[in-house]
Formats: C-alpha cells, structure tokens, sequence
C-alpha cells in the first residue's frame, strides 16, 4: 500500500494537482482503499455543504434586492467635487507617483486665479454700477426753446466725463462787453 | 479501482439524475443540467453563473465584462443584470459567513452598493465574480468584526498537518443512503451542517465555502482572503476536518446507530 497524505488527497479533490501529479495520485488511490475513503468523505462533505448553502439560500425572498439596491443607489447623491477629482485624478494618471503633486499645483493655479479673480470683480461691478445710473440719469431733450435769443452750446470734457453747457444771451446784448460778468444762475448743466 | 472512489462516483451520478435538487447556483435550467449530467456537479461551479453559450459558441447573454462596460458607458439596466446575476451567489456566500438571514440580506445589499461605487477601479483584467467575491468576505468580515462576532482563527495556519487528519470514514448516517440529495432531505443532518458552520471562524467558513460551494482555486481564494496559497491550503484542511468531526459526532456517534 502506498501512502498518499491528507495534503495531497486534498489538492487531488480540489483539482489544483498538475496532470502528472493527479495520474499518480489516482494509480496510489487504486491499492489504497483507505485514501479512497477520506476522498469520499471529503465528496460528501462538499455535497452537503453545496446542498445546505442552496437550501439556505432557496428560503430567502431575493426578489427585491435589485429594488432596495436601487433605492439605495437613487438616495446617495452624484459624487462629491472632491471625489470627482479624484476619480478624474484616477482615470487620467493612474499610479502616476507625482499625481498629488500634480493635483496641488492645480489646486494651487485655481486658488490663485479665483483669488484674482475675486479681486478684480469688485471694480468692474462698480463700473457697470456707474455707467447704469448714469444711464438712468441721463435727461432725454426733446426741444429747447430759447425765446428768439441765439445760445451757445459747447461741451467741457472732463476725463470720460462731459458737460454739456448751453449759454444764452440776453436780447439788449448785442455786443459783449469785453469784462462782461458771468450771467445769473450760471451756465446750465444739462 | 477502490470501492470508495466507486462510491463517490456513485454520489456524483446519483445528484446528476436528479434535476429538481440541483443547487440553486446551478438553476434549473435545460443548460446547467447538462453540465450536470455530465458529471461536473461537484467542480467548476464558480463558473456555473457564467453567461450561456449557443450551440455554436456564441454567447446568449452578454458576459461580466461586457456588462461592466455597458454599465460605465451609461446603461442602467447591465448593472441591474448584474445584480440578477450574482444576488444568490452572493447571499448564499454573506449568509454562510454571517449565519444570520437578515444580516446576509443587508450584506448582499451593501455588496452590490460597493460595487457600483468602485466600479471605476475594477481592473478589466480581473475576473468580476472573484472581485466581488473579495468585496463580499471583506464586508461579512467587517460586519462580524462591528458586531463584536468575529474571532481569529483557532487554529495554526501553517502547513503542518499532523494530529488527526481527514475522516476515512463516511460522515452521512448510512441509513440514508449513498445520496447527497436523501440526506439533505433529513432535517436534523441540515441542522447539523449549519451548527457545524457555527463552529468555524469566520474565515474558515469564508475558506470552505469559497471552495466547496462557490469552487473557487486557492489561487483565486488567496487573492481573495489576501494570504498565501499554503495558508489557504491549511486552513481549508483544518475547516473540512472539524466540519467532518463535527458532523459523524452529530449524526453517527451520538446517536450510536447508523454507521
């Protein structure tokens, strides 16, 4: 009788013998009735457990797993921004091992350009502002009647700014004075 | 040819003509009977979900893979086939590490949650069904751990194999045959089993029924259980004879009678 161990027996009847190795386990299985026997038992043992774990399993309502799995799935919400990046991060470079370094220097860029950002909005959205209120100030002259006087009309510029000013001359005035004082009321700002 | 090995192909040829006890990983379709009736229903059962073939080769239902990818492209309905695919797997493996229904239903649930989540980092060259498997045993063991229910295991992990070894003996009472499926059909040889299980450490459950229900290679169990292929090879020696020890003083000894 030859032997055969447990180990061996073991691997015969889990397969994970080579073809070699399982022929000349099986030509020592043929004068060892008793290995024969412990093979059997290790078969039996398998088909048990095969036949409990189905019959376990046959009493369970598995109907509504893939409902409360997707119930489950719908609650969580989308992925947060971080772990976006990350999955992002992941998928374009991998096991790359300066991906972090990476991640920070973009992290980095980003913070520097919002910052910037935020900045220069201020300004821009009171230059909108401005221009908005001047719009809204803005008179719209449909005519201007001047009594039969003759006006002058000229624009002082002030940067972007203008100023429109409209001089009118008295009637008995034909001919300035050459110190003529400045007219009542000043010029009109229009 | 010894009268053992004759017995055990007995066994074999007996669960194959009987299509109505197959096991549920088997289903009961004309397909999976064939692959019993040809005599393979104790091996290659990790592929037993595997999608079917035509006559022809051509594949009737899309594979894992496939599926996987029509799911990151966008199409709800491959996850949802997924799911379908493996539920039983699945809960028949959470409930086997975790003995209890309701926890194995939740864990089967959170399961296919992680996967979803994760799924952007299985790697294409991975098999799918031992990438679940592994998120499967993780969680159970977790769950066990949270619980306060896990304990390492008892025994050495090494691959010293002396002191008792594998039962020579039969482990089913002989008054109910040579038949797997009569046997199963005694409910005190179930309530024995799942006391058996009982017994075990978590991953030896884990270990057992990787290989004897799910029929996963101690390669695919290693990478699963993160620990070499020798520990694997131990602890299923030391998981498959406390189960068989267990089992022959549960349904022989004690009662004196059958064998």
């Amino acid at each position: 009788m030859t032997s055969l161990d447990d180990k061996t027996l073991q691997r015969l009847h889990d397969g994970d013998l080579s073809p070699e190795e399982t022929r000349r386990a099986e030509s020592q299985l043929a004068t060892n009735p008793e290995a024969g026997r412990r093979l059997e038992a290790l078969s039996q043992l398998q088909c048990l457990l095969r036949g409990a774990v189905s019959q376990d399993a046959d009493q369970a309502d598995l109907v509504e797993v893939w409902d409360r799995v997707k119930a489950d799935l719908g609650k969580q919400a989308r992925p947060g921004a971080w772990e976006r990046v990350r999955l992002w991060l992941g998928e374009s470079m991998g096991t790359h091992p300066f991906r972090w370094v990476a991640a920070g220097a973009a992290m980095t860029v980003l913070a520097v350009a919002v910052t910037l950002f935020a900045m220069t909005r201020p300004e821009d959205t009171k230059g909108a502002k401005t221009a908005v209120e001047a719009a809204r100030n803005q008179l719209e002259i449909e005519a201007l009647d001047f009594k039969g006087r003759h006006p002058d009309i000229f624009q002082i510029r002030e940067g972007e700014r203008s100023t429109t000013v409209i001089w009118v001359h008295p009637d008995d005035e034909d001919e300035e004075p050459e110190d003529r004082p400045a007219p009542p009321g000043g010029p009109e700002d229009i | 040819m010894t009268q053992g090995i004759l017995q055990t192909q007995a066994w074999r040829n007996q669960l194959s003509v009987n299509p109505l006890r197959l096991p549920w990983y088997m289903g009961r379709d004309s397909q999976r009977i064939e692959q019993i009736q040809r005599g393979c229903p104790l091996e290659d059962i990790s592929r037993a979900a595997s999608p079917k073939v035509g006559p022809k080769g051509m594949a009737l239902e899309p594979s894992d893979l496939d599926l996987v990818t029509r799911h990151l492209q966008g199409e709800d309905k491959a996850f949802e086939l997924l799911v379908r695919r493996y539920q039983r797997r699945v809960y028949g493996l959470a409930l086997g590490i975790l003995r209890s229904r309701e926890d194995a239903l939740d864990a089967t649930q959170e399961a296919f949650i992680r996967v979803h989540k994760n799924i952007v980092r299985f790697e294409r060259s991975a098999s799918f069904h031992t990438w679940l498997h592994r998120i499967v045993v993780n969680l159970c063991i977790d769950q066990l751990r949270r619980a306060g229910r896990y304990k390492a295991v008892e025994y050495e992990d090494g691959l010293d194999h002396t002191g008792d070894g594998l039962l020579a003996d039969p482990i089913v009472p002989t008054r109910l045959g040579t038949d797997p499926s009569r046997a199963l059909e005694d409910k005190e040889t179930l309530d024995a089993i799942r006391a058996g299980l009982d017994t075990l450490s978590p991953n030896h459950r884990a270990v057992l029924l990787l290989r004897e229900v799910e029929g996963l290679s101690y390669s695919e169990m290693a990478k699963i259980m993160r620990c070499s292929k020798g520990t694997i090879m131990s602890r299923l020696f030391h998981a498959r004879k406390r189960m068989q020890h267990f089992l022959r003083n549960a349904l022989n000894v004690e009662k004196g009678s059958d064998v």
